[in-house]
């Protein structure tokens, strides 16, 4: 078994919202909602689920870029609290975020050399040590050694998002956290990412929390995947159970709405929208586009159960067969 | 081709006035009567410009547009703005891409609509009421007092579409109308468009990215790359026996649900920008059954229904995928 790089219990992101003419807070939302899950060294967890379900939310939160406003978080098997600077500066040199759109992401006025400097500078590293460092980098992602004096308006899009890729992996860090990492990249260039970050998992055992709304890519690149919608997970457990059988009616109307190639299979349609209503607040949030709601479901506490080594907030799951 | 809505003939755009630079190419295509039309691509390969091109809501005087885009047998391009206005939102509509953008923040739903229907204000209310209505909308009332961040996005794009609707257009033209919506509203979206445009027999020009939603929704596609219609025909022909290699190449990349990141493949190299388009064959330096005669302008190959722009014909090209081993 891989060591555990990072475990997170009952974690809870809360906004505050505020108002009045102090603009004092209000009332809190609950964007993330008692999440637990562990990652492992080398492996490949997906957070998938619609806009609002709080899957950045998550990712920010373990930066510190979030109200981490409860739970715990171990690092490494280390308890860290996320709301000190000093346990924040750990956290935030071995986990590293990438983000969605390389066009936003990287300094237009800054050459690629300085883009790549910026982290290890912060880390005090010397110069020499630091140019050994960038260029091993810049193999790793296969990009030329005469990239460095370039600026990001000079690449394409599948190039700008191999130098953030870059900018990520230049303090070696255990774990990447990917936010929709190829949403804005075009079909044909998708791969060429995936399959690079397939190949620095491999090569140097980073874990990776792969952030996606796109099923059919995390079928790919993942080994487990968890599905949240409003701020909990719905499911959890390996790929080839919760997306090949799902046993809670989120997953399936998710995987059944993506439109596939096959116009024998066309797109089923999940009535309604992501929308909270704190009527459910302690049952299924699902409940109200359900289509096997019962009044069970509305009436009473759902908690995560497990079985067939998956976890599932569903009284009724599904059986296996899709 | 009198029975056509929409007819597209040697379409170029080009962009700037002193040194212009062709953005598309010779691009043709025409549309039927209540059929419902893909064009689809990458980012930068032209499909929005040519849809924007045909109600000529491109810059002037940077954007020059030759060829013809015929529509009731009059030619859009020559025709004066005032009478180019009186087309615009009546018989030719549009769907945005990001329908939070495409509503005015400060005026309520029902101004909105109502606007729609200046013109002709017998009983107009009841009129809208109908189609929202039918968009799904029940919450008629609340809708039509509602500003537009009171609504989610997809109830706005349902807006959008019954906006795009309520003129009874011959032609409404979808810029990608659900890349900013989540994946179960965008079935829901796309269906109801579907049906909607069945309904009233309008034809609709659907401009996307996504393979899948051509080939559960369009009755014919046309696919672009670098400013040029590639390949065109009818869906399922264009996606169970592909001719160009590029058509090939997308359909390869798109991930089907297998394990591994091996199981997508990716077209090597990038898209071309505008200003490193070249004469011969564009999609030739990525191709991978590239040879030098490919080095001229593209001959169109296959029948009259289903084509392709390639030097290769389909024999050739399943030749040498045989010799030569797949891409990755």
């Amino acid at each position: 078994m891989p060591t555990e790089a990072l475990k997170l219990s009952q974690a809870t992101v809360r906004y505050p919202i505020r108002g009045g003419v102090l603009d004092k807070t209000q009332d809190f939302f609950t964007a993330v909602d008692g999440v637990s899950f562990s990652l492992h060294q080398g492996e490949v967890l997906a957070l998938v689920g619609e806009s609002g379900c709080g899957k950045s939310s998550l990712a920010k939160a373990i930066l510190g870029l979030a109200p981490w406003s409860l739970g715990d978080f171990s690092f490494f098997g280390k308890p860290m609290n996320l709301n000190s600077k000093k346990d924040l500066k750990k956290v935030r040199e071995k986990v590293q975020l990438i983000f969605q759109d390389p066009y936003s992401s990287l300094n237009p006025r800054q050459s690629i050399l300085e883009i790549l400097m910026h982290p290890l500078v912060a880390r005090s590293y010397n110069k020499v040590e630091a140019l050994e460092k960038i260029k091993n980098t810049l193999h790793l992602v296969g990009l030329n050694q005469d990239s460095l004096n370039r600026f990001p308006h000079e690449f394409s899009g599948g190039q700008r998002q191999r130098i953030a890729i870059a900018r990520a992996l230049v303090l070696s860090p255990s774990i990447l956290l990917c936010d929709e990492v190829t949403s804005a990249l075009d079909v044909s260039v998708q791969a060429q990412v995936l399959q690079l970050l397939d190949e620095i998992r491999n090569k140097t055992g980073v874990a990776l929390l792969f952030i996606s709304h796109d099923m059919q890519v995390v079928k790919a690149i993942s080994d487990r995947v968890a599905v949240m919608y409003l701020g909990k997970i719905m499911e959890m457990g390996s790929v080839d159970t919760v997306l090949h059988h799902p046993k809670h009616p989120y997953t399936k109307a998710l995987l059944e709405s993506i439109p596939g190639l096959d116009p024998n299979f066309p797109p089923k349609i999940l009535e309604g929208e992501t929308h909270f209503n704190s009527k459910h607040k302690d049952s299924c949030l699902f409940a109200p586009r359900c289509v096997y709601c019962r009044s069970e479901c509305v009436s009473q506490s759902i908690p995560l159960q497990s079985a067939d080594g998956v976890q599932f907030r569903c009284l009724f799951p599904l059986e296996r067969s899709l | 081709m009198n029975d056509c809505v929409l007819s597209v003939r040697d379409s170029s755009v080009s962009f700037g006035l002193k040194n212009p630079l062709a953005v598309t190419d010779r691009v043709s295509f025409s549309i039927k009567p209540g059929e419902f039309f893909a064009l689809v691509g990458e980012s930068g390969c032209g499909k929005s410009v040519t849809a924007m091109s045909i109600l000529r809501l491109l810059p002037v005087p940077s954007a020059k547009i030759t060829g013809e885009v015929l529509f009731e047998n009059k030619n859009l391009l020559t025709l004066a703005l005032s009478e180019m206005q009186k087309i615009r939102g009546t018989s030719i509509t549009t769907i945005f891409q990001e329908p939070m953008q495409a509503l005015n923040p400060v005026l309520t739903i029902g101004k909105q609509l109502l606007e729609v229907l200046r013109k002709d204000k017998n009983n107009r209310e009841n009129r809208i009421k109908k189609y929202l209505h039918l968009a799904g909308l029940s919450d008629v009332e609340r809708v039509m007092n509602a500003y537009p961040h009171e609504l989610s996005g997809g109830m706005l794009q349902r807006v959008c579409i019954v906006m795009a609707l309520l003129n009874k257009p011959r032609l409404i033209i979808a810029d990608e109308p659900t890349t900013a919506l989540d994946v179960t509203v965008q079935a829901q979206i796309m269906d109801l468009l579907k049906k909607m445009a069945l309904e009233t027999h309008t034809a609709v020009l659907l401009i996307t990215h996504n393979m899948g939603l051509v080939a559960q929704y369009a009755n014919s596609v046309a696919v672009m790359y670098a400013g040029r219609i590639v390949e065109m025909g009818p869906v399922k022909k264009v996606i169970n026996s592909p001719l160009h290699p590029y058509t090939q190449g997308l359909l390869a990349a798109i991930p089907r649900g297998e394990r591994g990141v091996q199981s997508i493949q990716s077209i090597p190299g990038n898209v071309p920008a505008p200003k490193d388009f070249i004469d011969t064959c564009r999609f030739s330096p990525r191709c991978a059954y590239y040879e030098k005669k490919c080095d001229i302008y593209p001959p169109k190959q296959g029948d009259q229904e289903h084509y392709a722009f390639c030097v290769k014909d389909k024999l050739e090209i399943q030749n040498a995928k045989q010799k030569t081993p797949p891409l990755n």
